[in-house]
């Protein structure tokens, strides 16, 4: 994982934005939040540029909250598109033929701790996923709460719930490893 | 306890860890900036292409409701063309209260008047007598009929110092009002007084199928003496004749046969009341009239269109007129 970069205020409250700087800043790291939870790199990278069209389109964001919106964006729109390939695949394994032996490579995936993990987080709380997600980008307990706008003091023990909750879930699912 | 919880974190953490993307990746910025300025460019193409079709829209409906004819939209009068009631400045405006006292400011500076005010003519004359552009007015058409009323179209005194003119479409649901109220009242008020003279003017409106029709039987009518018997009763019935200009039969219950059969006769085959309708037209437009009902006041030799038809405001006009 790359060394965390602090998020930078790139744009100040009462200057106009500047896009590209914005863009520039914190596309990276965008892309590399939205591709924990998104199997394709190039769906990642498509997400992410969705996440700044949405940025350029949104006004009310364009201020010194800028980068906390971007964040909170875009982990929402990754697990949007967790939730909804999480669904795609129960309803097409309902539709599917019965299936026999699964092969090396379906064996693999399903054991795979990666695809494990997302299917959990998908299940969790939104909100707790979205904690343990950009705790885990590296972002800092401020940088959490000025994404999520939530209190920064209240921002160490929610992120505890949210990992004893992930934990809990991920035993029950999958045992304990 | 203190070490549950560091277990839990580093348990956590090493689950979390294994989401991370691959080692050799790079999300590609430049690429993905390009893609979002051609999607910003598109988008702006695409907004001014839907104004530019919003505009040509707009202005293809604002031609057509310019060009079409229209439906009698204005509160108090049909106009002549849509954009009269659009913009109805265009038409002279009336004098106001507070200008009585000098009633014909716009009329000073027209040309002089068309006609002699208090001079009555016969009927079929007293449109041909006014200098029309058409050449084809019956100045030397004998009326048709040796009997017919005189001056059927005017009434009250020939020596009442102001004249009215009342420019009217039978077809006209302001002109019906009009007739049935405020005209009424200026009758009472003026002209059975001897103060105001009447002079009907038919001005039909082209949008308005049977006004022209209506017209001719009315004028017929009064021809055989019928006039203010035939206005009255083609007003009434508008709402009924309106939609398939069946007139005759709204004048079966005021005509005896044998004067409707003659009425009829004259309708359809007397050119004549046309070309009064016709000479009324054209003084008209030579008075600017745009709309009915119109009021034509004339006095000392001035002529002043009077386009309200607000009783108490005409009454207070013609009062300052005759207390010069």
């Amino acid at each position: 994982m790359d060394a965390p970069q602090p998020i930078a205020v790139i744009v100040p409250a009462a200057e106009p934005l500047d896009f590209e700087s914005v863009f520039h800043a914190h596309y990276g790291r965008i892309a590399r939040l939205i591709a924990r939870l998104v199997r394709d790199t190039a769906r990642a990278e498509d997400l992410a540029a969705e996440v700044f069209w949405k940025f350029w389109r949104t006004p009310r964001a364009h201020g010194a909250q800028a980068d906390g919106w971007l964040y909170r964006t875009a982990v929402r729109t990754s697990l949007n598109d967790l939730r909804a390939a999480t669904r795609r695949a129960r309803y097409e394994s309902l539709t599917d033929p019965p299936p026999g032996e699964p092969t090396p490579e379906q064996a693999h995936a399903a054991s795979e701790e990666r695809e494990q993990v997302r299917r959990v987080l998908a299940g969790l709380d939104p909100r707790q996923a979205e904690l343990l997600l950009l705790r885990s980008s590296g972002l800092s307990y401020n940088e959490v709460a000025a994404a999520l706008e939530l209190n920064p003091a209240s921002v160490g023990t929610l992120i505890a719930r949210a990992q004893q909750a992930f934990r809990k879930e991920y035993i029950r699912q999958y045992g304990e490893r | 306890m203190e070490n549950d919880n560091r277990e839990e974190i580093r348990w956590t953490e090493e689950r979390l860890g294994s989401l991370d993307p691959p080692a050799a990746w790079e999300p590609d910025g430049p690429r993905a900036l390009l893609r979002l300025r051609a999607r910003r460019a598109w988008r702006r193409r695409a907004i001014g292409a839907c104004c530019g079709a919003a505009g040509v829209i707009a202005a293809c409906l604002a031609l057509m409701a310019l060009s079409a004819p229209q439906a009698c939209a204005t509160p108090a009068s049909c106009a002549v063309h849509f954009w009269d009631e659009v913009f109805p400045n265009r038409a002279p405006q009336p004098p106001m209260a507070g200008q009585a006292a000098s009633p014909a400011p716009a009329a000073a500076a027209r040309p002089a008047p068309l006609r002699a005010p208090a001079r009555i003519a016969p009927a079929s004359q007293s449109a041909a007598a006014s200098p029309a552009p058409r050449p084809s007015a019956p100045n030397a058409t004998p009326p048709p009929q040796p009997t017919a009323p005189a001056n059927f179209r005017e009434s009250g005194s020939p020596s009442a110092p102001i004249s009215v003119e009342i420019y009217s479409d039978y077809q006209c649901p302001y002109c019906a009002v009009f007739y049935r109220d405020t005209q009424a009242r200026l009758a009472d008020d003026f002209v059975n007084t001897g103060k105001v003279r009447l002079v009907h003017r038919d001005f039909p409106l082209p949008r308005h199928r049977y006004a022209r029709l209506a017209a001719r039987f009315a004028n017929a009518a009064g021809r055989l003496g019928y006039y203010d018997a035939a206005v009255r009763r083609i007003f009434e019935t508008q709402a009924a004749w309106r939609e398939n200009g069946d007139i005759a039969a709204q004048l079966t219950a005021i005509l005896p046969p044998g004067v409707l059969q003659q009425v009829r006769q004259m309708v359809e085959q007397d050119a004549s009341l046309d070309e009064s309708v016709d000479a009324d037209l054209a003084l008209g437009a030579a008075d600017a009239i745009r709309g009915t009902p119109s009021l034509l006041v004339v006095f000392q030799g001035k002529r002043q269109v009077f386009a309200a038809s607000n009783y108490d405001l005409l009454k207070g006009y013609l009062n300052a007129l005759l207390s010069q």
